[in-house]
């Protein structure tokens, strides 16, 4: 399940060494101001994303999902397929 | 002319007929008897009648009267024995029906009897002349039977007696068990007899005795009677004791002496030698027989942290009494205590007097009410006290481990070594007290007091003052000699303040340090200070009293993210008093607008900082720390102060502001000291700001997922603003002064 997360350094996508249990994967990283407590006009930067954490030994799984659905959007590039429609994107021209 | 007349005539020819005969011997039809024609002298013999001259048991001819009357002549009536009787009384000669005991005589066939059945009289002696089954009869009011050759008699009002056609009882009346009278086999009788026998042997009982197979005698009364009281009683005791005499029973000695003595143990030692291990000790896995141990065990409950693990959960390892326990959480509706509901830190809600003293304690699972269910003070203002948690003596030991970051928690109900403190439970005078006061709301300002009240609305401290040279309308609002205002009746023209035109309220936030210190103490009964504000040391306290009952070191994350959101608006609209009734622990983990309240605290954090005593960073990039009021933690400073002078001094330093990955464990508590590769999601979870000042911990609705454990150290004392705000805490006198 994904959370939301927020911190002060940029997370990598993929953190396998900080848990001895568990691999963080993160996605849809952001970079976003706060207003410094003392001055706020003095603003500092943050970085938020969504967070998964999954445990290791499930982690292959993650990864083998994980690269089919690329290679289905390499496919469906080279193809010029809508995946969400399931419609050849040449069709309507 | 009759018909005998007519047949004379016939005979005698005198019919005045002309055709008949008058010879007898001239007749065509004489009669005849027996197929011989009457005519001449016929003797017996000719007519073919027979006359038997003696009894014969075949012939049906008639016997001779003279035969017979030579044989009742030779056996009279008078001679017969056995003579049949009714009711005793010998049928022999003219007997009357009264000498019977009888009314009446009817005789009659069974069809006759059932038409006159219920109008004959008792006494009537019934005769029933075509009874062939004698079950047929009719029973009802039928006594004596009397049968033979299908005859039924009986006395109307007597008993019924059936007799079959062999002359013995119906088998049905022994057997019949509804029957008012029966007959009784030869075995019933033999058994009823029995019975007889020993019901005339028997011991009657008599009321208040018993009776039993002893053959008890007076000797062995006497005897008795001379033993005494309680001889060769054995009292076994269920508990061990320093000072009974008595048996212990087994299980207890195994009990206790499984808990002191392991079964195997790996390292013997004393208590001193133990004492001065490494904190290793602790999860090292071995087991230490302690020599001189002191069999009084304290309860005690610990966790470790592991530095190089991120999981907020994964990274604290129950120690000690803490193993096994089931971790608390709130859930998505109610909060699950875990095995922690009753651990002997548990506080409990009550009404503190200015003096210290509980006036009353509250109903846990309501404030509004006393535990006694009539209502509380909890929303009086002019109630003279406070709403506050009291908590009671707890020991505790913040220990650092060897790994940077790695720390132990120690907390007992017992001074378990030197080590083990009572900071929480200290006076100003330094003396241990037995119990300490959090308060239970934010702290309000009323009448130059902070208070904990339920039900007032936070309004900040307006920063316009009262001007004798301004005109108000209705509803404006002022601060005058250090207390809110809100005008009920318009000041028209300028004139010095009437406070019959004003309002006074309670009032939250934008008070710098010193005035929230000083509306704190304001509380105070004698010169020293046991109400003060928020202190460092409860604060570290409760912190891991948290991370210990929830197993984790995210504290949004368990018990709720308290109202992290909707900035200064959020704030204002709060009311206090909100989650009284959701009992000590309470809050939303997936929203930020829902109060979150542990041990009976509300918004212990988010919402509001909380300016808190005895934390203070200073200008060489480490802390300054004060564990009590006095001076028994070695510290310089004789009570708390606004500048952080003559406090303690740490020898780790401050992190740069971020996200808390590892703490230092010691003697003042806890206190961060990295914040690389910290995240709302890892390690501790909260925040971190450095910078030099006062102490504001918690943090506020304007900060989201850094609130918890989020440690400010910035302008300092005189930071006011709508978010903070500091609350009540108190720590009663030991030795009150007079």
């Amino acid at each position: 399940m994904w959370y939301y997360a927020e911190g002060k350094e940029r997370p990598t996508i993929v953190n396998e060494t900080s848990s001895k249990k568990w691999i963080y994967i993160r996605r849809n990283i952001e970079e976003f101001e706060r207003e410094d407590e003392t001055d706020p006009t003095i603003k500092e930067k943050f970085y938020k994303w969504e967070e998964m954490k999954i445990p290791k030994e499930n982690y292959p799984i993650y990864e083998l999902e994980a690269q089919n659905a690329a290679n289905l959007d390499y496919l469906a590039m080279m193809n010029d397929i809508d995946l969400d429609s399931g419609e050849d994107e040449d069709e309507g021209e | 002319m009759t018909d005998n007349f007519a047949r004379l005539l016939a005979l005698t020819g005198g019919n005045g007929g002309s055709g008949g005969t008058t010879d007898y011997e001239t007749l065509d039809n004489k009669p005849s008897i027996g197929g011989t024609t009457l005519i001449g002298d016929l003797t017996l013999a000719e007519l073919g009648i027979i006359v038997d001259d003696q009894l014969n048991l075949q012939s049906t001819n008639p016997v001779q009267n003279a035969v017979l009357t030579a044989l009742l002549n030779a056996f009279p009536y008078s001679n017969v024995t056995g003579k049949p009787q009714i009711n005793g009384v010998t049928l022999t000669g003219n007997i009357t029906l009264d000498e019977l005991g009888l009314n009446a005589i009817w005789v009659g066939t069974q069809a006759e009897y059932a038409a006159v059945e219920s109008t004959l009289a008792e006494g009537t002696l019934v005769i029933i002349t075509d009874d062939q089954d004698v079950d047929n009869v009719p029973t009802q009011n039928s006594t004596n039977l009397v049968t033979s050759g299908g005859i039924y008699a009986f006395v109307v009002g007597g008993y019924q007696t059936k007799i079959d056609s062999q002359n013995k009882l119906d088998a049905d009346l022994v057997d019949d068990t509804n029957a008012a009278h029966k007959f009784a086999t030869s075995g019933q009788l033999s058994q009823i007899a029995t019975n007889a026998t020993n019901i005339a042997n028997k011991v009657d009982k008599v009321n208040g005795k018993g009776l039993s197979t002893e053959d008890f005698t007076t000797a062995e009364k006497t005897k008795l009677s001379g033993v005494e009281t309680e001889a060769n009683k054995t009292v076994v005791d269920s508990a061990l004791s320093e000072s009974s005499t008595n048996p212990v029973q087994n299980k207890v000695v195994t009990e206790n002496l499984n808990d002191k003595y392991p079964k195997a143990w790996d390292v013997e030692l004393t208590q001193a030698e133990y004492d001065a291990l490494p904190a290793s000790k602790y999860v090292d896995g071995k087991n230490y027989y302690i020599t001189d141990g002191d069999s009084d065990k304290p309860i005690i409950y610990g966790f470790h942290v592991d530095p190089d693990e991120s999981d907020p959960s994964d990274a604290v390892t129950y120690l000690m009494d803490a193993v096994g326990m089931e971790p608390a959480s709130m859930g998505a509706t109610s909060f699950n205590y875990g095995s922690w509901k009753n651990a002997f830190f548990m506080p409990k809600p009550c009404m503190l007097k200015y003096d210290g003293t509980v006036d009353y304690y509250l109903d846990p699972n309501d404030f509004t009410k006393k535990v006694d269910g009539t209502a509380s003070d909890v929303g009086n203002i002019n109630y003279a006290g406070n709403a506050m948690m009291e908590f009671p003596k707890i020991w505790f030991k913040f220990e650092a481990g060897t790994a940077d970051g790695e720390g132990y928690f120690y907390v007992s109900n017992q001074k378990v070594d030197d080590t083990y403190r009572c900071w929480c439970n200290m006076d100003a005078d330094g003396n241990e007290i037995d119990h300490f006061y959090v308060h239970i709301y934010n702290g309000v300002i009323y009448d130059g007091k902070m208070r904990s009240l339920s039900g007032v609305k936070l309004s900040p401290w307006s920063t316009t003052a009262y001007s004798s040279s301004a005109t108000y309308a209705v509803n404006s609002i002022v601060n005058y000699d250090g207390k809110m205002w809100k005008c009920v009746t318009a000041v028209e023209t300028a004139e010095e303040f009437d406070s019959t035109k004003w309002e006074q309220f309670a009032f939250n936030g934008n008070t710098d340090g010193t005035q929230e210190v000083n509306s704190a103490t304001a509380n105070n009964t004698t010169a020293k200070s046991e109400w003060y504000i928020d202190t460092w040391c409860d604060r570290v306290l409760i912190t891991a009293l948290l991370y210990l009952i929830g197993k984790s070191l995210n504290l949004q994350g368990t018990f709720g993210r308290g109202i992290d959101s909707g900035s200064q608006t959020a704030a204002e609209a709060y009311v206090t008093g909100a989650a009284n009734d959701k009992g000590l622990f309470y809050g939303s983990t997936s929203n930020g607008s829902t109060v979150v309240k542990v041990f009976g605290i509300e918004n212990f954090w988010a919402y509001k900082w909380h300016r808190t005593a005895g934390l203070f960073g200073n200008a060489n990039g480490g802390y300054n720390y004060k564990m009590t009021a006095s001076t028994a933690d070695g510290s310089q400073a004789n009570g708390y102060n606004i500048n952080g002078v003559n406090y303690l001094t740490t020898i780790i330093s401050r992190p740069s502001s971020g996200y808390i990955s590892k703490i230092g464990f010691g003697e003042h508590g806890l206190l961060p000291v990295s914040t690389i590769n910290g995240s709302s999601s890892k390690y501790y979870c909260d925040y971190f700001y450095t910078g030099t000042g006062f102490a504001l911990v918690g943090g506020s609705a304007n900060h989201g997922a850094v609130c918890g454990f989020y440690v400010y150290l910035g302008l300092g004392v005189a930071l006011r603003g709508w978010d903070v705000a500091a609350a009540l805490s108190c720590k009663p006198l030991a030795n009150k002064e007079v």
